[in-house]
């Protein structure tokens, strides 16, 4: 019996990048659709409800070996590849073999293992990102707003963003109670802002949570809105070049 | 809050006071609970004859079990197991088949429970076995598809409890039973397939059931009386969380499938109702999501002394499906059941809100079976069509004695539908 054919063969020497990229994948899909192409490995998909949509580049640079003999788009179920693929070296190196229908991960360090898991492929064409022109943007910790959504996801289901005296004021509110992050430059939490005064909108606050909470490739992220307006949140994968990870979210429109 | 000895004696049927009751005072006499009916009475009713009629000396009984058992919570995992058998034989088999409730009144589901005399031991639901000869016949009757005859014999009298709180559900009578005897047992072959099968997890046993036909209800038993799982692992459920348990596992594997399935075209609305509970189902065009809505007016079950007020509860989930439990508990998995079979049935997705609404004629809690099979009766029915939410939620509010307000301020699907955009929206030029 001959040996399936290698569609694609990919190696990276720290494994955790790859960890990171599909953790933040997950954070809206289990199952994602992989692109090994000339831009390197992408994934765009949005999540079941179609409220989220994520848009993740890992340029060719990442990678020590970026092999493929056309470009492919890989369904992958990430909870079957995170459940396995566990780290605690920095050191260890992933290669990742594309078949007919399957995909194998080898890592290896002080000892090497292999695990396969099924994959289909797709002709799907990519989804566009979203048109939209946000007119606010800013720099802050992930942990700020990591911070503000763990305890506002216990007054409400939306956090609501909006500029008020060259600050940013995030909130949870609510039928009783208000919580509250306020974003100022001058206390250092609110890096290259760009802010539209009056701008205003609300987020799905369990949605963005779980973004938020996957934001794993450094410790600031950026953020753009405007008022009734899907949110961009944007962070550099500092460990690779020209690569991020974008999501969008779109917004809840209170009535009255 | 129950009091340890019973409060009055009769003719084996022991009626016990928790601490604070008004039925104490009342005595059926002056509804001070506020209800038509007095629901102890009625469950003594149907209690006593079963009791002292059917009984003889109460030592010793036979008839035949619909198929039934039981697998009681209190003491877990030391619990009381054991089969149901009525003092009667023939075909029983209404008396423990849910699916087949949903036209009979409550004095007729009183009867059912309180018919079903329960013969219990104690064991560990990890090692039921070691109950021997009694597990073995108590575990073949729950894996029996017809009724089977049965003779049970008992180390102490046979005795019914009524607790003088209208919120406690109906039971037949109870003993400890030293030896169980049973004519042919007929065992389903599916279920009999999936007790052979050592390999075969629970949850997948389940399913593998519930896809060759078999009712929920039969599933529930097996499941409950140890006979799924790999083998080592198999042990007893008790019934109430076996219940919840089948309606969630068939629910998530149903959900998978009609998340793939195109969105519903229309706004679609049902409704049944049975024992003064209304059923109303709204079926909305969208993602797959979920809501729950209770309200029980004041008089019914959960909401005595509640003076004018509706009491209203809920619970919800969004299109990737939840990981906590339910705060209202069974009934949310018991009518997500059915909305799942419905829509896999129509092979569509869309999101669902079914809102029950109990009235004082609703005196007991049944079960959540009415739940289930009230929601399944609805959808079997014709739905009236509607071209926008509004006018759909403009008919169902009107089906409603419970204001809207309270529904809305109440629903997060409906906050949901009407506040959240996709983000599909703006990937267009």
């Amino acid at each position: 019996m001959s040996s399936p054919s290698i569609l694609a063969r990919l190696v990276i020497n720290d494994a955790r990048v790859i960890r990171k990229a599909l953790r933040a994948t997950a954070s809206l899909i289990d199952e994602a659709p992989v692109k090994i192409s000339d831009e390197g490995l992408s994934i765009r998909a949005l999540d079941l409800a179609e409220v989220s949509m994520i848009d993740l580049v890992l340029s060719k640079e990442a990678f020590e070996t970026f092999d493929f003999k056309k470009p492919l788009k890989a369904n992958i179920r990430l909870s079957d590849v995170l459940n396995l693929l566990k780290f605690e070296a920095k050191s260890e190196r992933l290669e990742m073999s594309f078949t007919e229908d399957r995909v194998s991960f080898k890592v290896s360090n002080d000892f090497t293992r292999i695990f396969t898991i099924p994959v289909f492929f797709s002709e799907d064409k990519d989804l566009p990102l979203p048109k939209v022109s946000l007119g606010n943007s800013f720099e802050t910790k992930v942990s700020t707003i990591k911070h503000l959504l763990d305890s506002g996801k216990h007054i409400s289901d939306y956090v609501s963003i909006s500029v008020e005296n060259n600050a940013v004021v995030l909130s949870a509110r609510g039928e009783i109670s208000e919580y509250q992050v306020i974003l100022k430059a001058e206390e250092g939490n609110l890096i290259n802002p760009v802010l539209k005064e009056g701008s205003k909108a609300s987020y799905d606050l369990k949605r963005l949570g779980s973004i938020v909470s996957s934001l794993l490739f450094g410790e600031n992220m950026k953020l753009e809105f405007d008022t009734d307006l899907p949110m961009k949140i944007t962070q550099i994968i500092e460990e690779v070049p020209n690569s991020t990870v974008t999501f969008f979210i779109a917004p809840r429109m209170e009535k009255g | 809050m129950q009091s340890s000895l019973p409060w009055s004696s009769s003719g084996g049927v022991e009626v016990h006071a928790p601490s604070g009751s008004q039925c104490i005072y009342c005595l059926g006499s002056r509804a001070l609970c506020g209800k038509r009916q007095c629901p102890i009475l009625l469950r003594y009713s149907k209690l006593q004859p079963v009791v002292s009629l059917r009984l003889e000396e109460r030592m010793a009984m036979d008839g035949a079990s619909p198929p039934g058992v039981f697998v009681g919570r209190i003491g877990y995992p030391k619990v009381s197991v054991g089969p149901l058998v009525p003092p009667f034989f023939g075909d029983t088999s209404i008396l423990d088949r849910p699916e087949s409730w949903w036209s009979i009144n409550l004095d007729r589901l009183v009867e059912y429970r309180s018919s079903l005399v329960r013969g219990i031991f104690r064991v560990d639901v990890h090692n039921p076995w070691e109950a021997g000869r009694l597990f073995e016949l108590t575990q073949e009757m729950a894996m029996a598809s017809q009724p089977a005859d049965a003779s049970l014999e008992f180390s102490k009298p046979v005795k019914a409890r009524v607790i003088l709180d209208e919120d406690a559900q109906p039971f037949g009578p109870y003993g400890p039973v030293e030896k169980i005897e049973a004519g042919s047992i007929k065992v389903n072959r599916v279920i009999e397939k999936a007790y052979y099968d050592a390999d075969l997890k629970a949850s997948e046993a389940v399913y593998y059931a519930y896809s060759a036909g078999i009712p929920v209800s039969s599933i529930q038993k097996a499941l409950s009386a140890a006979v799924f799982g790999v083998s080592k692992r198999r042990r007893l459920v008790p019934t109430r969380w076996s219940i919840t348990a089948v309606d969630s596992i068939l629910a998530e594997r149903l959900m998978e499938k009609i998340k793939e399935y195109p969105e519903a075209g229309e706004h679609v609305v049902y409704e049944s109702q049975h024992i003064d509970n209304k059923f109303i189902v709204i079926i909305i065009p969208g993602k797959w999501s979920y809501e729950f809505i209770e309200m029980f007016h004041p008089g019914s079950v959960w909401n005595i002394g509640g003076g004018e007020d509706v009491a209203i509860g809920s619970d919800y989930e969004d299109t990737e499906g939840r990981t906590t439990y339910a705060r209202i508990g069974g009934c949310y998995y018991a009518a997500r059941l059915a909305v799942v079979e419905h829509l896999n049935r129509i092979r569509r997705q869309g999101a669902v809100l079914v809102l029950r609404e109990a009235g004082p004629g609703y005196l007991l809690p049944a079960g959540v079976w009415l739940v289930r099979e009230n929601v399944r009766k609805a959808l079997a029915g014709k739905p009236v069509r509607f071209g926008t939410l509004e006018a759909a939620i403009t008919y169902a509010a009107k089906r409603l004695k419970t204001p809207w307000r309270m529904v809305l301020r109440e629903s997060r699907l409906l906050r949901n539908i009407r506040e959240r955009r996709r983000i599909t929206e703006y990937l267009k030029e």
